[in-house]
């Protein structure tokens, strides 16, 4: 009797146990990862089945932990992420490691998948943006948007907003020595001018200044924005320039206003100050923020250094700096990186060249929402020009630069806690 | 006197010329001054040089200029108006002063001035062009549109402005707009046909502009043969072939290019794997010009475009999932008239290019797709013997070989292959594939050394599409020098699967595996006896024994590939999807090195795809 009560609490315990001996399965973001890009797409996944992960910041290159789940492993299978199922016991271990005082380490809960929205223009091909390259590689979910989405006020929808090489200062992206007789400027022209007029603009430049104010209201309001490429200074400069004209007569008709330098309002800005526009329309080139290619000097030495923030002090520049290598190589575009002397003081440097004035990546705070800022246009094409094919990211699946990408898509997703300092 | 009046004269110009040369340094530092920045200096100097010399265009265009730059509008109109008094019949200055308003953003009034300008001068047909162009520079099309139309019927000449409307309706998007313009055009005269027509194609790629383009030069279809050539040509741009072969059928009625323009048509469209229209076309050319010269190349593209619609049926009903397989026999009322079709080539243009590779093709129909290599030879000794030349000699040669192959005649397979490589003409790839041949051939003469040295040959070249079989075998060779009766039985093996003798295969594949000696070949007999049980269509047998496979794991290097056969098996032969993934995904788990990782990959997303 007593045996055959035995036989049953065992057949009882092992049950019990079994699904709880692999309940957790651990996507390590070191150099054992298989493919940290799609690392992202998989735990972004997760999130959208209403499963919980956790981001372990600074274990093992900014580990993942996620509940067991058949889908999530098969996802790992097919995608080529390399994962653990680890036990509880095992988990208890990790969190009691991460959590540890000793180590410069934290968790973060991730609650729900965000809400992605991506600023291009009609017509737009991937392979033109590192952020819906990115995205596409690692089959993340995302709606396009434009001026007409932007201006009736769709920005509500969503918690993360992308800008990437677009120019919200109305001047075409200063391409006009260059493509002004190219059929795809001309084309483009007519759209930006097309749509300016759909939306009651007489000019393309103020259009650009009402939707780069919508868009500030929309991170005043608790939304997280995250540009790349030149959509980082001529965001800013819009925001300085609201009432000023500051475009050449062949970008808007008109002339610019002479004292437009003069007028600017650099307490209207999200990241830079005292920066000095380039009016002239034949120069490739918004303003002295970008640092120009004769500063960066050759390509071997073109490196950024990510700063090492305290996981447990400041969880969100660790969560934007989560990588599984420290220095970085650089890569160029329209706007390649930050002249350091016309950031802000309250903004946080993220990554820079050591030695230098060159901010690549940069943070900050505005009403309730965030900014981030990331120079170059795409990290594993160091010299990106017009035409140029898309990048192949199965060629890059561990892209250290584009990973600093994919972080920005996964904060946002963070449960906000209260921080310790 | 003379004398005083001449010197007066000369001082005078003196002094002028001084002076001019004055205004034009004060005009240079005016210019520095702008290119400076100080735009507020550069007006005051300009001003006063305008002020001594109102009638100086230079003075006045940069005084305009500056004050538009330094937004001075008030200023530029004022400046203009003065000048519109001095030379009232100048159209430039009304349409400058448009401009300045149109630029201040008081739009109402730069139309205004524009049409008073276009009503006073509207005898000078200059007019209409000098003002739409002010309006084009400052980008508003619609309004450059309205008074070219104006313009048009001011003249009574419709076509005046034709070039400058249909380039703004392109810009504008209004593709009707423009092909109605550009079609005028080519109405009127009709010389400017190929002119047009680039025109037309240059844009004709963009979103809604094919469509509405041929639309509109339907329309026009009646009036000349031109617009049949430019529907013909957008017909084909929008790959629309159907519809293109109807105007082309109607332009060669027309026309007198007896069927080359149909046959260029029809080429083209076999080359874009359209070959359904383009046998038709092939058709009417034989059924339209039957003593022609174009007619030998329209019965090869005929015969060649029934045998592309044949081959493409007959490959979706074979299993090419398999490793090894037995091709079906097509059935003959298929084949039958693609051979009959280059028969008929090969009776009537004896000698020809297009009759020897009209042999060719028959001997392949033959061989490959009918399975009846009895008599077949024939076909391809026509081409080796009465036409070693030919650039298709080589292909016949390797088909002869293959067939010898076939029936177990390996000495005469080892001479034909041994031709291709001999011969100078050859392409490297068929000297190649023959070589790779030979090796093999004389490894089932137990010739393992000669074999040995003929893959050398293959291997030499890494961007050879055999290089990787060869370097395979060249490895199997190499390692299993010591075990040559082992190595002697499987390639007899290989020889009977060569010959599609899978039953027999198999037995001394099995032979092999349960041999404990034949440690080099006992994971791949194993395998290769599955393969023959897939080729046999025994799948459940083939689970079965591709399962121990995968089990040996790390014991058998075959054993991923096992797993991947099997959820093929599970996918295409067994048909149960749920097991098919299964198997993928249990080689993802198993073997995360394997080559068929990307594949199984492929497969999962695929098969999901349609579960869902």
């Amino acid at each position: 009797m007593i045996r055959c009560l035995f036989k049953i609490l065992s057949f009882f315990i092992l049950i019990t146990i079994s699904p709880f001996a692999q309940n957790k399965i651990l996507i390590p973001m070191d150099l054992r990862q298989t493919d940290h890009l799609k690392a992202y797409g998989v735990t972004f996944h997760a999130l959208e089945n209403g499963l919980k992960a956790d981001w372990l910041l600074n274990y093992c290159g900014g580990s993942f932990l996620i509940d067991q789940s058949d889908k999530v492993v098969s996802e790992c299978l097919i995608e080529e992420v390399y994962f653990e199922q680890i036990s509880l016991a095992q988990a208890a271990q990790i969190y009691s490691e991460v959590q540890s005082e000793d180590n410069n380490m934290d968790v973060v809960r991730l609650e729900k998948a965000p809400k992605i929205a991506v600023y291009v223009p009609p017509g737009f091909s991937p392979w033109d943006d590192a952020v819906t390259l990115a995205l596409e590689y690692a089959k993340v979910k995302y709606d396009k948007v434009w001026n007409d989405e932007i201006l009736r006020g769709d920005l509500e929808k969503y918690d993360w907003l992308h800008l990437h090489h677009e120019d919200f200062t109305g001047q075409y992206g200063k391409f006009y020595a260059s493509f002004s007789n190219a059929q795809w400027y001309i084309d483009q022209q007519i759209m930006y001018e097309n749509n300016a007029k759909k939306n009651g603009f007489n000019k393309v430049s103020e259009m650009m200044k009402a939707v780069s104010l919508t868009i500030k209201n929309f991170v005043g309001q608790g939304g997280f924005l995250f540009a790349m490429c030149s959509a980082t200074d001529s965001y800013d400069i819009s925001l300085a320039a609201e009432g000023v004209d500051i475009c050449a007569s062949v970008f808007d008709g008109d002339a610019a206003d002479p004292d437009a330098q003069k007028k600017l309002d650099f307490s209207k800005t999200f990241a830079f100050k005292d920066f000095k526009l380039e009016m002239n329309p034949y120069v490739y080139e918004y303003s002295d923020i970008d640092i120009q290619p004769v500063e960066i000097g050759l390509q071997q030495n073109d490196y950024f250094t990510l700063f090492d923030f305290s996981a447990k002090y400041d969880p969100v520049p660790t969560m934007l700096t989560q990588d599984h290598a420290n220095v970085i190589k650089g890569f160029m575009g329209q706007t390649t990186m930050f002249r350091k002397n016309l950031i802000k003081n309250s903004v946080i440097i993220l990554a820079e060249r050591q030695g230098t004035d060159q901010v690549k990546y940069l943070h900050g705070n505005y009403g309730r929402g965030t900014f981030t800022f990331y120079g170059g246009h795409d990290p594993e094409d160091y010299q990106h020009v017009v035409g140029d094919p898309p990048t192949d990211l199965s060629l890059y699946k561990n892209s250290p630069g584009y990973r600093l990408i994919l972080n920005n898509i996964l904060f946002p997703a963070a449960t906000k806690k209260k921080q310790k300092t | 006197m003379i004398k005083k009046i001449l010197i007066t004269l000369f001082l005078f110009y003196s002094a002028l010329a001084q002076q001019n040369q004055m205004d034009q340094n004060q005009f240079m530092l005016a210019e520095s001054y702008e290119q400076q920045g100080n735009l507020g200096k550069a007006v005051e100097i300009v001003e006063g040089l305008n002020k001594k010399d109102p009638t100086n265009i230079q003075f006045f265009n940069k005084l305009n200029t500056l004050y538009l730059q330094l937004k001075k509008y008030d200023e530029s109109v004022l400046l203009i108006e003065s000048r519109i008094k001095i030379v009232p019949q100048d159209v430039n200055l009304y349409g400058m002063l448009g401009s300045t308003y149109y630029t201040a953003g008081d739009r109402n009034k730069a139309y205004k001035i524009w049409e008073d300008a276009i009503e006073q001068f509207k005898s000078n047909q200059m007019t209409i062009r000098i003002i739409s162009n002010y309006a084009i520079e400052k980008r508003d099309f619609e309004k450059a549109i309205e008074y070219l139309n104006l313009g048009k019927a001011l003249s009574k000449d419709p076509y005046l402005f034709s070039y400058d409307l249909a380039e703004l309706y392109q810009i504008t998007m209004r593709y009707r707009e423009a092909a109605n313009e550009y079609c005028n055009l080519i109405k009127a005269n009709p010389a400017q046909y190929q002119q047009i027509e680039s025109k037309i194609l240059s844009y004709s790629n963009k979103p809604g502009a094919i469509d509405e383009t041929i639309e509109v030069v339907k329309k026009f279809k009646s009036y000349d043969l031109n617009f049949s050539y430019l529907l013909a040509r957008l017909l084909i741009e929008k790959k629309n072939y159907e519809e293109a072969f109807i105007i082309y059928k109607e332009l060669d009625k027309k026309g007198n290019d007896k069927g080359s323009e149909l046959l260029s048509f029809a080429n083209f469209i076999y080359r874009e794997n359209a070959f359904e229209v383009a046998l038709n076309v092939f058709q009417y050319i034989l059924d339209n010009y039957k003593n022609e010269e174009i007619i030998p190349a329209a019965k090869l593209g005929y015969a060649k475009s029934k045998e592309a619609i044949f081959v493409a049926k007959y490959k979706s009903a074979n299993p090419e999932w398999k490793t090894f397989f037995i091709p079906k026999a097509a059935d003959g009322k298929d084949v039958q008239p693609v051979i009959e079709a280059y028969k008929d080539i090969t009776d009537i243009y004896k000698h020809s290019d297009v009759a020897i590779e009209a042999y060719l093709r028959i001997g392949i129909l033959y061989e490959y797709y009918l399975n009846d290599i009895e008599g077949v030879e024939n076909y391809f000794n026509i081409i080796t013997e009465n036409y070693p030349m030919s650039k298709f000699n080589s292909l016949a040669l390797i088909e002869l070989g293959n067939i010898a192959i076939q029936k177990g005649r390996l000495d005469e397979a080892e001479k034909y292959f041994k031709s291709v490589t001999d011969l100078p003409r050859a392409n490297p790839d068929d000297r190649s594939y023959s070589n790779y041949k030979l090796s093999r051939i004389f490894s089932y003469k137990d010739d393992f050394e000669s074999a040995r040295k003929k893959l050398l040959a293959v291997m030499g070249n890494l961007k050879d599409n055999l290089a990787n079989d060869a370097i395979e075998f060249s490895i199997l060779l190499n390692n299993a020098k010591n075990d040559s009766s082992n190595l002697s039985l499987y390639c007899k093996a290989e020889f009977l699967t060569e010959q599609h003798k899978f039953e027999e295969a198999k037995n001394i594949y099995d032979q092999i595996a349960q041999n404990p000696q034949a440690f080099i070949f006992h994971s791949i007999a194993k395998m290769r006896s599955a393969e023959m049980l897939v080729a046999n269509d025994e799948y459940s047998s083939a689970v079965s024994a591709l399962t121990v496979i995968a089990e040996e794991a790390e014991k058998n290097i075959y054993s991923d590939k096992a797993l991947y056969l099997q959820g093929r098996i599970y996918q295409y032969g067994l048909k149960i999807p749920d097991k098919a993934i299964e198997s993928y995904e249990s080689l993802l788990i198993k073997f995360p090195r394997s080559l068929y990782l990307d594949e199984a990959r492929q497969n999962i997303i695929e098969l999901k795809k349609k579960i869902s």
